[in-house]
């Protein structure tokens, strides 16, 4: 399913500028399907001077434990690890680890090249990317969700166990252009008589320092009842920062993180139906810096 | 901190999602804890298990993670330098008569950790707590709510001046009230003076635990803002999904199965009070009111089965315990609740009626 994201923004713009009036927008989860409408839409916010919030709870729900990346952390990389199909749920995964990596020293630079895998292919990777498979297992190491082999309630997060219980893992390695790398992994398990068995259903974030090889850890909390899997309250932050935005005509965080996020998602997509194979993305040379204060639910 | 070489598990029975399989598999297996899993090096696990001979987890634990099966008590203490011990199924305590013996046969200098409530009366807790310390056992008793995650992440300030504190819970009958002290005294026990024993407690069930909070027996403010940390909130939400201000709308008595309430008087003033509210929401949450005014709340977050990694919370500090022999709590925070249960146990919920408790004046600083 297209979400008719470009063409319900471009309506609204056409409204503020007949009226000659504009207001704060919020657009949820990623921007369009396509790329330049995508940078379309972030161009319509700036020129006609509106405050243009966009993107995922992820970012800004409650952590577990409750900790930010230092402004100008020396970050070498950044792992997502969650579930959920792939142009949807992948997008959370880009705005977990974006949120993340957009606080490492030099600020977000963009992105180089993207290239997404399933399945076997997956495994081939990672067997080179010594520091991704470990960011991976101490991803895995924050969720509370990790499925265990049978007879047992918990698991201990090793690659041989990832790969038999889900073996069509889909991962999207990301280059950025200051050498900076960017996994974000899909771990949706297997399907056994009609019956989806997910590895994880929560998204948990590693990060690895360059300088002192420390690990920054966590889990983006998203408390979902178990007896009413529509109740959200992760919707609550969003919706606080959605307030905010309104009141104040002014963003918190910048909609370039989604811009970037929403391009990683597209190229993600393109990469997978072009075989798997690696694109270069010059159109990704998405730069920004984030204000120091920090946006996640602590209330 | 000592060098853990065995780890004896005594237990009435084991099985999957019970106390002892989450809390045995965390030392067997390893569990998360600060970003990576752990798991004691070089650490021989032993069970005695003794309802039951046979056991197909256990022999599973044992193929696969080298976990040790003895056949009686003594042979399980032999050189432990930890014990754990767990009751059967949804018992609050372990049976008296095998803690008592497991104490009394434990090598000195090691420590017993109990899971749940150290007894469900005054006068075992009192004389279980004195035979570890005759035997020089350190001992401590508890399930991992003071353990787990709250959220928002905190704790109450040590010192703070506190006025009124209250927790929302709920199940069964002494079940949901251990969980509620568990929850809620480690907390409070960080006001200024340190916890000073319960002086008197009321009891109300029904309407009557309504009325009570209308007559400001117990505060209906506090109960809005515990409520307001929940993430489960019952009736509407599950149907549609719609966030609801369960107490301003004055849904809490609509909703509310067979509720029923303590309100306990401490001896320095402060009051507390256990709400054990099936249908209400289904998360533990808890306000405490300072003197200044101040609020703080937050919901004791217990994530989902099968993992419950709770548990890992509380394996960690099982094992910090192991190793200092430092408890987290004086034994006299688990001689209150023992105490508490047993009035608990014996009181039905009678409107107004006050129950005078001299023989709770317990009073205990809990550790920076």
């Amino acid at each position: 399913m297209l979400y008719p994201r470009y063409k319900f923004f471009k309506e609204v713009v056409k409204v503020f500028e007949s009226s000659g009036r504009s207001v704060p927008v919020f657009n949820d989860k990623h921007l369009s399907t396509d790329w330049k409408e995508s940078v379309e839409m972030v161009e319509d916010s700036k020129r006609l001077g509106f405050a243009f919030l966009a993107g995922s709870s992820l970012p800004v729900t409650w952590r577990i434990p409750s900790i930010e990346m230092p402004l100008n952390t020396v970050l070498e990389e950044s792992v997502c690890a969650c579930y959920g199909g792939v142009d949807s749920y992948d997008f959370h995964g880009f705005e977990t680890a974006q949120c993340m990596s957009e606080r490492r020293a030099g600020g977000e630079v963009g992105v180089r090249a993207v290239h997404a895998a399933r399945g076997e292919k997956v495994w081939e990777l990672l067997a080179a990317r010594e520091k991704t498979a470990n960011l991976l297992l101490a991803a895995l190491a924050r969720s509370h969700t990790l499925r265990a082999p049978s007879g047992h309630t918990h698991a201990v997060p090793k690659l041989e166990w990832i790969r038999q219980a889900s073996p069509n893992t889909v991962a999207y390695f990301i280059g950025h252009l200051d050498g900076f790398k960017t996994t974000v992994f899909l771990l949706n398990g297997v399907t056994q008589n009609s019956q989806r068995h997910y590895l994880v259903q929560d998204f948990t974030y590693a990060g690895l320092a360059k300088r002192s090889g420390q690990i920054i850890s966590c889990q983006m909390h998203l408390p979902i009842a178990a007896a009413a899997n529509h109740f959200a309250d992760f919707f609550n932050p969003l919706v606080h920062h959605i307030e905010e935005t309104i009141l104040a005509n002014t963003v918190s965080y910048p909609v370039e993180r989604t811009l970037l996020a929403t391009g990683m998602t597209l190229f993600g997509v393109e990469s997978l139906h072009r075989g798997q194979t690696e694109i270069a993305t010059p159109e990704l040379k998405v730069a920004y810096r984030v204000p120091k204060g920090s946006t996640y639910w602590r209330t | 901190m000592r060098t853990l070489k065995k780890i004896a598990v005594v237990a009435e029975d084991y099985a999957l999602q019970t106390p002892a399989q989450q809390l045995v598999d965390r030392f067997l297996i390893g569990y998360p804890a600060d970003g990576a899993f752990h798991r004691p090096k070089d650490c021989e696990i032993t069970i005695y298990l003794r309802d039951s001979a046979d056991n197909r987890e256990l022999d599973q634990r044992s193929r696969e993670f080298g976990l040790r099966r003895a056949s009686d008590l003594a042979a399980a203490l032999l050189d432990a330098d930890g014990v754990m011990i767990f009751g059967k199924g949804a018992a609050i305590n372990p049976d008296s008569a095998l803690l008592r013996e497991t104490i009394q046969r434990a090598r000195p200098g090691s420590a017993c950790f109990v899971y749940g409530a150290l007894s469900s009366t005054l006068e075992a807790a009192k004389q279980l707590a004195g035979l570890a310390e005759k035997q020089r056992v350190p001992l401590m008793a508890g399930t991992s709510l003071p353990f787990t995650w709250r959220l928002p992440s905190g704790d109450l300030a040590l010192g703070t001046r506190l006025k009124e504190a209250l927790i929302v819970i709920q199940g069964l009958p002494l079940k949901a009230e251990l969980d509620g002290l568990d929850g809620l005294l480690p907390l409070i026990a960080r006001r200024r003076g340190g916890e000073s024993g319960i002086r008197q407690l009321q009891s109300f069930k029904g309407s009557a635990l309504w009325r009570a909070g209308d007559e400001r027996v117990w505060s209906w403010k506090l109960l809005a803002s515990a409520l307001s940390r929940s993430n489960s909130p019952q009736g509407d939400p599950v149907k549609d999904g719609r966030t609801q201000d369960l107490a301003g709308l004055g849904l809490v008595p609509k909703l509310a199965r067979d509720p029923r309430g303590w309100v306990l008087e401490h001896h320095d003033g402060l009051k507390s009070t256990i709400l054990v509210l099936d249908g209400v929401v289904a998360d533990y949450n808890f306000a405490l009111e300072a003197r200044d005014g101040t609020i703080t709340s937050a919901q004791i977050y217990r994530p989902p089965a099968p993992a419950q990694h709770e548990f890992s919370q509380l394996a960690e500090g099982i094992e910090d315990f192991f190793r200092t022999a430092k408890t987290r709590w004086p034994t006299e925070a688990s001689i209150l609740t023992a105490g508490l249960l047993e009035v608990f146990g014996k009181t039905s919920p009678q409107e107004h009626e006050v129950a005078q408790t001299p023989e709770l004046k317990i009073a205990f600083q809990t550790p920076r």
